[in-house]
C-alpha cells in the first residue's frame, strides 16, 4: 500500500507556478490531495456550483418551475426587477435587516467572549457553552417556539415585562408591522451571537497576556486595558468578523419563514422570502422560477460586490497595520 | 410525513399516535396543513378481490395527499391492503398543500413522482398538456361501468375531463360550509347567545364578541382571527361578502371576481363592509391578541382553551375537536350575515383539490387502479365517510347517508350546513380554455389576502386607495393572461367569467351554462 508523504512530493507550495513537469505530471504528483478534495469538490460541484450556474440559466427563461414549457427572455427577468416595486421594498428591507442586527451581534458577542476568556471566571466552559447553543438549535424550532414566547396574550417574554413594569400592555412582537422586523432581528442576535462569540475568543486568544500584566504593572485598570491593549490587537479580526456577520444577516430565510412568513403586511418580507414566494410558494396562481432566479443572482452579485469591497477594505486595512507595525519595529530597532 | 408499513411489525394505535405526534410537531413547525389527525374511529375494511391483474414480486407503491383529516383512512386501508396482498409494500405520505407543490414537480423531474398523488389547481393544465398524469379510461378495468358508478354532473371538462377523457376522480365533495362558526359553547352560554338556533347577525356578532370580552376581563375575547394566514383571511372575507349579496364565487378559478360584471369585487360595498366588520371587531377590543400572526391552526386551539369565543373554520375542525378534545362542549353554526335573509354561501362543482390524479410514468397503474377501484366503490366511500368523517364527506350520496348516521350532533350541523350552500357558476366548466389562462396569470403582490391583512393590522390607512389599486393590478393580471392564453390558441376572452344569469340562492345548472 502507498504512503502518504506530504509536502515532500506535492509540489504545490508556494504559488503553485514552477513546478516539474506539465500540468498533468504535477496533478499526479498531487494525486493525494486530488483524491482527498474529491469528496468535497463533488458535493460543492452537486450542490453549490451547479445550482448556481443553473440559476443564472434559469433567469434568462421565462419558466413556471412545474413544466416544459420555457421559453427563452433573455434579459426580460431583471428588467422586471428592476421595475418591481416589491423587489426593491425587500431589498431595502433586508439591507436594514442586517444593519438591525450586526452591530447587535458583535457588540454582545465581543462583550461575551471577553468576559468569558477571563481566566478568573469560573465555569467559563459551561457559559460559553450555553451561549453556543442555540446556534446549534434547528432554526425553524427557535422560530417556532421564539413566536409562542413573544406572543402578546400568554407568551413569558410579555409576562416578565408586565411583571417589571416596563409596559402596561402587552407588545405584540410579531404582529405589530412596524415592530415585526426588529423582533425577527433580535431573535437572530440572540440565535448567532454564539458563533461571533467564538471569533472573537479566537481574536482574544492571540493577545498576549504578558501585556495585559505589564499595563496591570504599570496600573491600568480593567477598562484601560481592554481600550488600548484588546481592542487595537483584535481589530483586524473584527472587520473579519464584521464581514461574515454582515453576509450572514443577509440570508435570514428559515428564521423569517418560520416566525412571520414575511408578515404580516409584507413587513418582513426579506429578499429571499421573496424568492421564495415567486419560485414556489404562490396560492392561486402559476410560480415564477424564472423570475425568482433572476432575482436571486440579482442579489447575490449584490452581496458579492459588497463582500468584495468589504475584503478590500479589510485588506488595506492588514497592510496598513503592517507597515506600521514595520515602521515600529525599525524606530525600535533605530 | 412518510408513514410505511412494514408487515413484520403490527401497525398499533401507539406506533400510529407516534406518527401522528410528529406529524403534528411538524405541524407546529409551520409545516403542516390545516388540522392535526386522528386515529380514533375505525370501520372494518374489508379489502375484496383485485380488479386488476396484480404483481407477484415485491413492489411499492406510493400515495401522496394533502392529509387533513384523510390519513386515518389511509392508514386503515394500506394495513389491510398490505395483509391482502404481502407482497405489495404501501408509503403514504400526507404532506401539506405548499410542500406537495414543492416535492411534486420534483419527483415529475426526477421520474420519482409517487404513484397516486394529489395535484393543485394552478398545475393541473400544466399536468395534463405536460403527460404528468394518464387518463383514468387508461387504467381503470371497466372503465365505463366504473364511471357509471358515480353521481350524474360529477365530471366536467376542463375540470376532471380533458379531451373526452377522464384524469381524476374526486373521493370527497367540496360541498363543506368551509368558514362555519366554531364557538365555545360555554362562553357562548354566558354571554346570552345561541347561534346554533338563530343566526347571528352581524350587529349581534359584535356584541357578542364584546360581551364575551368583558366577561373574560383580559382571560377571555370575542373571537380569534387568523390573520397571519392570508389564504384564510381571503376567504373569511369573501364569505362574508357574499352572505351579504356580494356575487362572487367560490370558484378558483374566479377568485375575487363578480360574476355577474366579470369584474373584481375588491372596491365593491360588501367587500369593503365586509372588512369594515372585522375592523369593528379590532376597534371593539374583541378581538384575541395576537391574531394579527396567528395562522388557522394556531388559532383554533384558543376556542378549545377558554381563550377566545368564536372562530369561523371548516368541518375538519369540527372533527378534530370531537375526536382530540372529547370534553370540550363546542357548537357549530352558520357564519354571521348582516341581517336575516343572507344570500346563500357556494361550494365549486368542479373542485380537482382533494381529486387523485395516477402518475403516467408509474410502473404500479395495476395497483393504483386496484386502489382507486376500491375507494370509490359503495364499500370504500362508506368506510371512508366513517373514518374521515364530516371534513371530508364521501362522494357518493349512498355513502354519506351511511356516514351520518355516525356523525354526532355538532357534525350533523356542519353537515348541514354545507349541504345548504349552492353549487356556484365555473367558468370552467363554461369553457375550458379558460384554465390555459389561468395558467398564464401571474400571481399578485401583495394579494388579496395581504391588502386585507395590511388594512387590519393597521399598515394600510388609506382602504379606498389599496382597494382600488389591487383592483387595478388583478383586472391587468387577467387581461394579460387572456392576451398570452389567445396567443397559445385559446379561444377565452373576459365574458368567460361573466355569468349574468346567475341566482346566487339556487344551484347554477347545466342548463344555466347553455342558457347564459
Amino acid at each position: 500500500m502507498a504512503m502518504f508523504t506530504p509536502a515532500r512530493n506535492v509540489g504545490i507550495t508556494g504559488t503553485g507556478r514552477g513546478g516539474t513537469g506539465g500540468l498533468w505530471a504535477r496533478i499526479r504528483q498531487a494525486r493525494w490531495c486530488y483524491l482527498f478534495m474529491a469528496p468535497s469538490l463533488i458535493l460543492a460541484i452537486g450542490f453549490t456550483f451547479y445550482p448556481a450556474v443553473d440559476s443564472w440559466y434559469l433567469s434568462l427563461v421565462d419558466w413556471s418551475g412545474i413544466g416544459t414549457d420555457r421559453t427563452f427572455v433573455g434579459l426580460r427577468n431583471y428588467v422586471q426587477a428592476v421595475h418591481d416595486p416589491q423587489f426593491w421594498s425587500s431589498f431595502g428591507r433586508t439591507f436594514l435587516f442586517a444593519l438591525a442586527t450586526v452591530p447587535g451581534l458583535l457588540v454582545l458577542s465581543l462583550l461575551a467572549a471577553i468576559v468569558l476568556n477571563d481566566r478568573a471566571l469560573r465555569m467559563r466552559a459551561v457559559f460559553r457553552t450555553v451561549l453556543f447553543l442555540p446556534v446549534v438549535t434547528t432554526t425553524a424550532i427557535v422560530g417556532v417556539v421564539m413566536s409562542m414566547m413573544m406572543n402578546p396574550f400568554d407568551g413569558p417574554i410579555n409576562a416578565v415585562l408586565l411583571d417589571l413594569h416596563l409596559i402596561d400592555t402587552p407588545i405584540d412582537f410579531l404582529g405589530d408591522p412596524d415592530l415585526a422586523l426588529f423582533s425577527v432581528a433580535g431573535v437572530f442576535v440572540w440565535k448567532w451571537m454564539g458563533i461571533s462569540m467564538i471569533y472573537w475568543l479566537v481574536a482574544l486568544q492571540t493577545v498576549p497576556t504578558e501585556l495585559h500584566e505589564a499595563a496591570e504593572t504599570d496600573g491600568a485598570g480593567w477598562w484601560a486595558r481592554q481600550r488600548h491593549i484588546t481592542v487595537p490587537m483584535i481589530a483586524p479580526f473584527g472587520l473579519i468578523i464584521v464581514l461574515i456577520a454582515f453576509v450572514g444577516a443577509l440570508q435570514t430565510f428559515p428564521l423569517v419563514q418560520s416566525m412571520t412568513q414575511g408578515g404580516p403586511a409584507l413587513s418582513t418580507q426579506l429578499t429571499e422570502v421573496y424568492i421564495f414566494r415567486l419560485a414556489f410558494a404562490s396560492q392561486s396562481a402559476q410560480p415564477q422560477l424564472g423570475y425568482a432566479s433572476a432575482i436571486a443572482v440579482f442579489f447575490g452579485v449584490t452581496v458579492l460586490a459588497i463582500t468584495l469591497v468589504q475584503a478590500g477594505g479589510l485588506r488595506r486595512v492588514l497592510r496598513g497595520r503592517s507597515a506600521g507595525a514595520t515602521a515600529d519595529d525599525r524606530e525600535e530597532r533605530g | 410525513m412518510n408513514a410505511r408499513y412494514d408487515r413484520t411489525i403490527p401497525l398499533t394505535r401507539r406506533g400510529l399516535l407516534a406518527g401522528a405526534t410528529g406529524i403534528a410537531a411538524a405541524g407546529a413547525l409551520g409545516l403542516a396543513g390545516c388540522s392535526s389527525y386522528h386515529e380514533k374511529v375505525s370501520a372494518s375494511i374489508n379489502i375484496p378481490k383485485p380488479v386488476t391483474r396484480l404483481p407477484k414480486g415485491n413492489v411499492t407503491f406510493r400515495l401522496m395527499d394533502s392529509d387533513d383529516t384523510k390519513k386515518p383512512f389511509w392508514n386503515q386501508f394500506f394495513a389491510a391492503y398490505q395483509q391482502a396482498h404481502g407482497n405489495i409494500a404501501c408509503t403514504y405520505d400526507g404532506l401539506p398543500w405548499v410542500k406537495i407543490d414543492e416535492v411534486l414537480p420534483l419527483g415529475i423531474r426526477n421520474g420519482t413522482a409517487h404513484d397516486v398523488f394529489q395535484l393543485d389547481t394552478p398545475m393541473v393544465n400544466q399536468a395534463i398538456e405536460d403527460g404528468w398524469v394518464t387518463p383514468l379510461d387508461e387504467v381503470m378495468p371497466d372503465f365505463q361501468t366504473w364511471q357509471a358508478s358515480f353521481p350524474a354532473d360529477l365530471f366536467h371538462e376542463g375540470a376532471q375531463v380533458f379531451d373526452g377523457k377522464l384524469y381524476t376522480v374526486p373521493l370527497t365533495s367540496d360541498q363543506r360550509d368551509q368558514v362555519a362558526l366554531h364557538y365555545n359553547k360555554e362562553l357562548l352560554d354566558k354571554a346570552g347567545y345561541d347561534p346554533q338556533s338563530t343566526r347571528l347577525t352581524w350587529d349581534e356578532y359584535r356584541a357578542a364578541a364584546r360581551k364575551i370580552t368583558k366577561q373574560g376581563n383580559g382571560r377571555a375575547y370575542g373571537v380569534v382571527l387568523e390573520i397571519g394566514q392570508t389564504g384564510r383571511l381571503e376567504r373569511l372575507v369573501d364569505s362574508l361578502a357574499r352572505v351579504s349579496g356580494a356575487t362572487v364565487s367560490s370558484n378558483a378559478a374566479a377568485a375575487g371576481i363578480d360574476l355577474h360584471t366579470g369584474e373584481y369585487y375588491y372596491t365593491s360595498d360588501e367587500a369593503r363592509a365586509a372588512i369594515e366588520l372585522l375592523l369593528a371587531l379590532k376597534k371593539d377590543g374583541s378581538l384575541f391578541p395576537g391574531s394579527n400572526s396567528l395562522t388557522a391552526p394556531q388559532a383554533w386551539p384558543r376556542v378549545v382553551r377558554g381563550n377566545a369565543g368564536m372562530v369561523a373554520a371548516g368541518p375538519w375542525v369540527t372533527v378534530e375537536w370531537e375526536t382530540d378534545e372529547p370534553d370540550f362542549e363546542f357548537g357549530v353554526g352558520a357564519l354571521p350575515a348582516p341581517d336575516r335573509n343572507p344570500t346563500p354561501m357556494g361550494y365549486p362543482v368542479a373542485s380537482t383539490a382533494d381529486a387523485l390524479w395516477v402518475y403516467a410514468k408509474s410502473k404500479r397503474h395495476d395497483v393504483a387502479a386496484d386502489v382507486l377501484h376500491y375507494v370509490t366503490s359503495l364499500d370504500g366511500q362508506k368506510a371512508w365517510g366513517k373514518i374521515v368523517g364530516v371534513g371530508n364527506p364521501p362522494i357518493l350520496p349512498e355513502a354519506l347517508a351511511e356516514a351520518e348516521k355516525s356523525y354526532s350532533t355538532q357534525a350533523r350541523k356542519a353537515l348541514a350546513l354545507g349541504k345548504a350552500l349552492k353549487a356556484d357558476p365555473d367558468p370552467t366548466i363554461g369553457n375550458p380554455d379558460v384554465s390555459v389562462a389561468l395558467r398564464m396569470k401571474k400571481p399578485l403582490t401583495p394579494t388579496w389576502g395581504e391588502v386585507i391583512q395590511g388594512i387590519l393590522v393597521g399598515k394600510t390607512t388609506d382602504v379606498r386607495k389599496a382597494l382600488t389599486d389591487l383592483k387595478d393590478r388583478a383586472e391587468r393580471s387577467l387581461d394579460d393572461a387572456i392576451t398570452a392564453a389567445k396567443a397559445k390558441g385559446a379561444k377565452v376572452s373576459r365574458d368567460d367569467w361573466t355569468f349574468r344569469n346567475w341566482d346566487p340562492s339556487a344551484d347554477y345548472t347545466s342548463a344555466d351554462y347553455r342558457s347564459r
